[in-house]
């Protein structure tokens, strides 16, 4: 193998991490490469020392800490912790985390569905004939009408831009807690 | 031999280098590969998860005629771990040892 594929096969299997650490690692097998050749070594010579790019990349992206000279904490003890952390969560995280999603969940339709109401109205106001389809119990005026329309649109679009946030912050705390239990299981 | 095993006799090797002096990465899989058979892609990944883990520190540092070189040196949390980590083995190996000699 060269040092380009070798370089490429790297940072394609590296794709998972930032732009930033990828280019940290990247940088380090450069080095490598550079002293290498210092030494009179061929680019095959230096790929076939370095052994597999996939392999290497897996390392980085894989599970950390496995450097311990003695693999701590039995089967046994990551059986129960595993069922303990099963038991846990289908008791009490289970129930209470549909429940905070079914809310964002509504919330978001609810939002969605704001800033559609909102557009409607808006071009609503331009037909005549949807006036009958907006029941008020007084009569609505053309400027009341779009007005309320764009007002409304407003209203659901930063409805949808808070609710962009929840949900990406709701994510986030999900994927920590997945991460903690997986941590807990392999028991780092 | 075991991957898991060498994995962690390869993380007391390097802590157990790098105490004794500031090395660069390629030093230091030279060090290394001189003893033991590795495939040297496994050191890289090592130094950088031992460096996250503030077991050791970089540093750049100007070499002659080529780009500058990446340095790794202990930290005093590293020379703790190097401490443990070796007490471990020396341990391990004993017991070792003494099922070989049953």
């Amino acid at each position: 193998m060269r040092k380009d594929e070798f370089m490429k096969r790297l940072n394609d299997s590296l794709y998972s991490l930032g732009r930033d650490e990828r280019e940290e690692i990247i940088y380090d097998y450069e080095e490598h490469f550079e002293n290498g050749f210092a030494d009179g070594l061929t680019e095959e010579e230096i790929c076939y020392n370095l052994g597999n790019p996939d392999k290497i990349a897996s390392s980085y992206t894989g599970h950390r800490n496995r450097y311990k000279v003695e693999p701590r904490g039995t089967v046994g003890g990551g059986i129960f912790a595993t069922l303990a952390l099963i038991f846990i969560n289908l008791i009490f995280v289970l129930g209470p985390a549909l429940g905070i999603i079914g809310v964002v969940f509504g919330f978001c339709i609810a939002a969605i569905s704001i800033s559609f109401s909102g557009l409607a109205l808006t071009l609503g106001a331009f037909i005549p004939v949807a006036y009958s389809y907006i029941t008020l119990p007084f009569q609505l005026s053309f400027i009341t009408i779009f007005f309320t329309g764009i007002g409304l649109t407003a209203l659901g679009l930063l409805f949808c831009i808070g609710m962009y946030f929840v949900v990406k912050y709701l994510i986030i705390g999900i994927k920590y807690y997945i991460d903690f239990n997986v941590k807990i299981i392999k028991g780092a | 031999m075991n991957i898991q095993f060498k994995k962690g006799v390869l993380a007391l090797c390097v802590l157990t280098l790098v105490a004794k002096k500031d090395c660069y990465g390629y030093e230091l899989v030279q060090a290394i590969s001189e003893d033991i058979e590795i495939s040297e892609g496994t050191i890289y990944p090592l130094l950088r998860r031992l460096s996250k883990d503030n077991l050791l520190s970089t540093y750049l540092k100007e070499s002659d005629g080529g780009p500058p070189r990446k340095y790794y040196k202990i930290t005093p949390e590293g020379l703790r771990k190097q401490m443990d980590l070796e007490d471990e083995w020396k341990d391990f190996s004993k017991k070792v040892e003494r099922i070989l000699r049953r």
